[in-house]
């Protein structure tokens, strides 16, 4: 249930960067989802739809692309990418794997209509 | 015709503005010689009891705690009845703590320097993972009438917890609860996982847990 301080902080960001550019309108914003950040995509585009309403982003799409989980191997050491933290060491089978997956979560880009004038 | 677009990028964490409070958070708790402990777990894992068994066996060093709860104050009364300063904070419908959150209570607290600080999280196996709050440990309680099952289905909160409380370990023969099974999953999301089984009520490893937490904390003494 987090998703709306998620689409929140989402929408303060690009709104921030599109400061920048006077007068332009927000068509679509670009993030990415940490594998492990529990983040909803319908949840997540429900809440950016109610919350742009009256903002720089009303006529902006969410653009979600989903990061694959970072697993280090603490047998053997090998550094790989998976779909699921159940996953094994693809080198050595190993299941004690350090995942991270949660930090990945970012604006990456706005994409702006340019004011035609 | 379409209008041309420009692409501005941007790559910033959309955490960023809690994990910027979060920082700031962390400096000064450690120019106080705070140490603070975020808590978390299900909502009736015995988070409050076993902040309150640990501050028991904690010795030579003033403890504070933060509660966090959706509504009420029957936690940090419970709390301020054992002796214990705790202020709350309510999240109204919300369903983690965040910095700024933090910040404020801390505050309104206002611990003695060199405090062990134990914030108790909203009780919640999924959002709490996703918020730094400044802490310097990150601890997560597991019931054994949860289940020995629970890593699969909440990955994220064990990947990011330094230490897992395994609560209740008095009930686990009568709600068929796998220890072992347990730990194999839990170490197999975090293999650096340093785990307890506790009963809070009962004390079955609570001195282990407290020696544990003191050294961590830098006590020279350790808990009786």
């Amino acid at each position: 249930m987090h998703e709306v301080s998620v689409a929140e902080a989402i929408l303060d960001i690009a709104h921030r960067a599109a400061s920048g550019h006077p007068g332009a309108r927000i068509a679509r914003v670009n993030v990415t989802v940490g594998a492990l950040a529990h983040i909803d995509d319908e949840a997540l585009r429900f809440a950016f739809d109610v919350l742009k309403e009256g903002t720089a982003s009303s006529g902006a799409a969410l653009e979600i692309e989903r990061e694959r989980l970072q697993g280090r191997c603490s047998a053997c050491g090998v550094s790989f990418e998976a779909e699921s933290p159940e996953n094994a060491c693809p080198a050595c089978g190993s299941f004690e794997v350090f995942w991270s997956g949660d930090g990945g979560s970012r604006v990456v880009s706005i994409d702006v209509d340019d004011e035609v004038s | 015709m379409e209008k041309p677009k420009t692409t501005v990028r941007i790559l910033e964490k959309i955490s960023k503005a809690n994990d910027v409070i979060a920082e700031e958070n962390r400096s000064e708790f450690l120019a106080r010689g705070f140490a603070v402990i975020n808590l978390l777990g299900s909502p009736g894992c015995g988070k409050t009891t076993l902040i309150a068994a640990t501050a028991a066996r904690l010795r030579g060093r003033p403890i504070a705690v933060v509660e966090g709860d959706v509504a009420g104050s029957v936690d940090a009364e419970f709390l301020a009845g054992q002796g214990l300063p705790a202020i709350q904070i309510n999240t109204g419908g919300g369903c983690h703590l965040d910095a700024g959150m933090i910040r404020e209570a801390m505050r309104a607290l206002a611990p003695a320097d060199g405090s062990v600080v134990f914030i108790e999280n909203v009780g919640n196996l999924i959002c709490t993972a996703g918020y730094d709050l400044g802490e310097q440990i990150r601890v997560l309680a597991l019931s054994t009438p949860e289940g020995d099952d629970k890593p699969h289905k909440y990955p994220g909160i064990f990947v990011g917890a330094e230490v897992l409380l395994i609560t209740k370990s008095d009930v686990a023969s009568y709600v068929g609860f796998d220890a072992q099974a347990l730990r194999r999953r839990a170490l197999s999301l975090n293999p650096g996982l340093v785990i307890f089984e506790v009963s809070a009520v009962k004390g079955d490893g609570m001195d282990a847990w407290c020696d544990w937490l003191a050294a961590r904390v830098g006590e020279k003494k350790s808990c009786e």
